[in-house]
Order: C-alpha cells, then structure tokens, then sequence
C-alpha cells in the first residue's frame, strides 16, 4: 500500500537493490552500444552509495528521510579533492540516466494496488487533474523564481 | 518462527514472476525507446520511462486481466513497498555530478535556496479548479499547499489528523504523483523548455522540486534536449532537490501553509457561493 509502513531490514533492501540492479544491466542491454561488463563496477558503486546512506540514516540519531544521505554520500563520492573521486565518476559516466530510470517505472506501475485503484475511483477523475496542475504549478513556479534570481544576481561565469 | 513483519513481506529475491513481469516492462520501454511527437512549436518527448509506466499498467492484474494468473496483490504490494528503495540508485546517480559542477551551482546558490518560495506556485492553479470548479471543500488545500511527497504527507497527516479531509486530499495528490507525477515531469520540461523563456539552469532547479524519480524525469527530459549539459543539469537538479529536503519543512510552515489557508478562504468565498 500507499501508507508509509515499518522501515525494512537491511538485507531486504540490499536483496530489492540487486533485483534493481538486474534491470538497469538489462535495460542497458535493450538499449544497445554498451559493453555489460564493464558497467559492473557503476552499478556495483551505485549500490554501496544506496546502502551506506541507508546505514547512516539508522546510525544517526536524526529524523532526515534515507533518500537525504544517499544524495550526500553519493555527492561526497563524486566531490573534488576526494580521494577517487575520479575513478568513480569515470565508472558512473558509463552509465545511461535512461537506462537507470526506466526499471523504476516499472516498479510504480506493477505497484499500483487494489487499494489505490478503489481511492481513484472515489476521488475521481477531479483529482488527477489537480495533480496534473500542482505539478504544473510547482515546476512553473520554482524556474520563474530560479530565473529571475539568476538574471538579478551578476554572473561569474 | 517467524516474527509477524518477516511474515507479512514476501521475500523480493523469491517471487520470480514479478521479477519477469518488471524485466518485460523495462525491456519493452528500451526497445520502443525515445518518441517524439511534434506540435506546432514544440515537441512532446516521451523518454523510454513513460513507456516503461505504460508496460507496467497494462501488467498490472487491478488494471488489466492479461496477468490475473500470474500476479498476486502480495506481489503488487512487493513491488510498490520495493518502489522507495529502487530509487535510491538514481539518487544517488544524479547526486554524483554535485561535485564536478560545484562551482556552478555556488554561483547559483541563491537562487537555488530561493527557489524553494516557488512552491507557492503549486496552489495558484490548482487551487482554484479544486475549490472554484470542482467545488472540493478542506481536501482542496491538503491536496494543493504542496507537491505532495513524504514530507507534505507526514505534515498534514501530523497538523490536521490522518482522518481529515486535508489528508484525504494530500493523500490523492501523493498517489496520482506515485503513479503519474514521473510520467509528467518526463513530459512537461520539455515543453516549457521549448518556450524559451527560461534560463537552463533554472529548468534544471525546477527538477528537484519532487520526488527522486521525478526530478530524474525531469533530467532526463532536459538532458534529452541539451546533451552537452546533461551532467550539469544533473547537478543542478539534484541539488535542488538535496536543497528541497533541507529547507521544506521551514518553507511549509511560515510560508506556504499561511499562504495556502488565506487563499483557500478567499476562493471559497468567492466560488462557494454559498
């Protein structure tokens, strides 16, 4: 279901991550031009970022989501001056952002459940059109506001 | 013995069918691949993700019946719970390029912090089709004082109870963004994008307004557009979106929620009509 349930264990997730990581190799391998083994270590990385985040959000006494200290580890990883920080991104730019987006899709739609289907019917139609417009509204929104501070701020570049 | 949680969540690595249902929507987006469909202008561009939602919907044994024998609602409660956990890797994918673009995006900063007062667009339009035209009472203002996602979820459900009517609202705009917000945010950019009007980088911020998968969506979409700045486009949006993750609870409270509620109380006035 929908409703946020009880944090899964470890292993768990480490056994949903290989599954994950099964697809991105496959959707690589539709996509053509790619040589699989040598997208191994990527993936491979990709993974130990997911998982230590995971790990320190438990350790951390703090209530910042897991998907907050995946993107800092990860962006740490990829950071100037950290050590193999190059030989990291040189493995990850292997890697199609196509190819690792797609399984995922595939993971939302096989998850839509009875449950969720029954909430739209009761809902309606009404709300999928004030979802479409809060998407619209947010994304509009955050550039105009994102544009018009970078052409009052002076530029560096 | 089991304890009653292990009991309840079927073990991923063993429930193969799923496994061959997800392989076949994955495999059959790659293949259709990237479509692009001119109007006027513009074109729509629909990314290998879109078909990949496609696929998946028409497996899916509650929508249709080509799959009622081989999966189970235990196996389409696996694959939402797993949902959460397969984005992580793309996360962490867009994360990755932060650093290369560093300097950018402290050029940037301000706007990227500022961005953030951008999620007052959210309501001003869809708050009056929900109060004025659809005539939806307090769910129109959980459903539309934000984007939707754990953080907005976990707020009102903690503000105004898990039984009100603003959680019901919050809580259809949190399934339709599960189910269709990546699917938009593949699409939208790029029309936008197209009008130029905007500056690339803030196309890209806009990205990290959502959740994970949807400012990969959005990424994609613009990276599509602009291959030379993919990276960079990856980097601004995933900021954005570890800026968003800071700063959007402090945002929600003083600002957007105040907003909201004073607005909710003028379009009910006006379009109630009572």
């Amino acid at each position: 279901m929908t409703q946020p349930t009880t944090a899964p264990p470890l292993l768990e997730i480490f056994h949903t991550l290989l599954l994950v990581a099964a697809l991105i190799l496959a959707a690589h391998a539709a996509e053509g031009g790619h040589q699989l083994f040598a997208l191994l270590p990527g993936i491979a990385l990709l993974l130990a970022c997911t998982m230590a985040g995971y790990i320190i959000a438990r350790l951390l006494p703090t209530r910042l989501p897991e998907i907050f200290w995946v993107s800092v580890v990860a962006t740490l990883a990829g950071f100037p001056g950290v050590p193999f920080a190059d030989l990291y991104l040189a493995q990850l730019s292997k890697l199609s952002l196509a190819a690792v987006i797609t399984p995922v899709m595939a993971f939302a739609a096989l998850g839509l459940g009875s449950g969720d289907i029954a909430l739209f019917r009761r809902l309606g139609a009404r709300i999928i059109l004030v979802s479409l417009l809060v998407f619209f509204g947010t994304y509009l929104g955050s550039v105009a506001v994102a544009n018009a501070v970078l052409a009052a701020l002076p530029s560096q570049g | 013995m089991t304890s009653s949680s292990s009991a309840l969540r079927p073990r991923i690595l063993l429930l193969w069918r799923l496994h061959i249902l997800l392989l076949s929507a994955t495999l059959i987006a790659t293949l259709v691949g990237t479509v692009r469909i001119p109007i006027a202008s513009f074109e729509i561009i629909l990314l290998p993700l879109v078909f990949a939602f496609i696929a998946g919907l028409l497996l899916n044994p509650n929508v249709t019946r080509i799959t009622r024998n081989l999966l189970d609602e235990r196996e389409v409660r696996a694959a939402a719970s797993s949902l959460g956990i397969a984005v992580m890797p793309l996360m962490a994918f867009l994360s990755s390029y932060i650093g290369p673009s560093i300097s950018e995006i402290a050029d940037a900063g301000a706007a990227l912090v500022l961005q953030e007062l951008g999620n007052l667009g959210t309501m001003l339009f869809a708050m009056p089709l929900a109060v004025v035209v659809f005539k939806m009472g307090r769910e129109a203002l959980g459903a539309t004082f934000s984007i939707a996602r754990e953080g907005g979820l976990a707020f009102i459900f903690s503000a105004y109870g898990g039984d009100s009517p603003e959680a019901k609202g919050v809580l259809g705009v949190y399934i339709c963004g599960t189910f269709f917000g990546t699917a938009f945010f593949a699409i939208m950019p790029g029309v936008i994008a197209s009008l130029d009007w905007f500056d690339l980088r803030a196309l890209a911020m806009g990205c990290g307004t959502g959740s994970a998968s949807m400012t990969a969506a959005c990424s994609a979409a613009l990276a599509d557009l602009y291959p030379a700045s993919a990276d960079e486009i990856a980097a601004f949006a995933a900021s954005s979106n570890l800026i968003t993750a800071v700063t959007g609870v402090l945002v929600t409270v003083f600002i957007t929620l105040p907003v909201a509620e004073l607005y909710y109380r003028v379009l009910s006035r006006q379009g109630g009509g009572q």
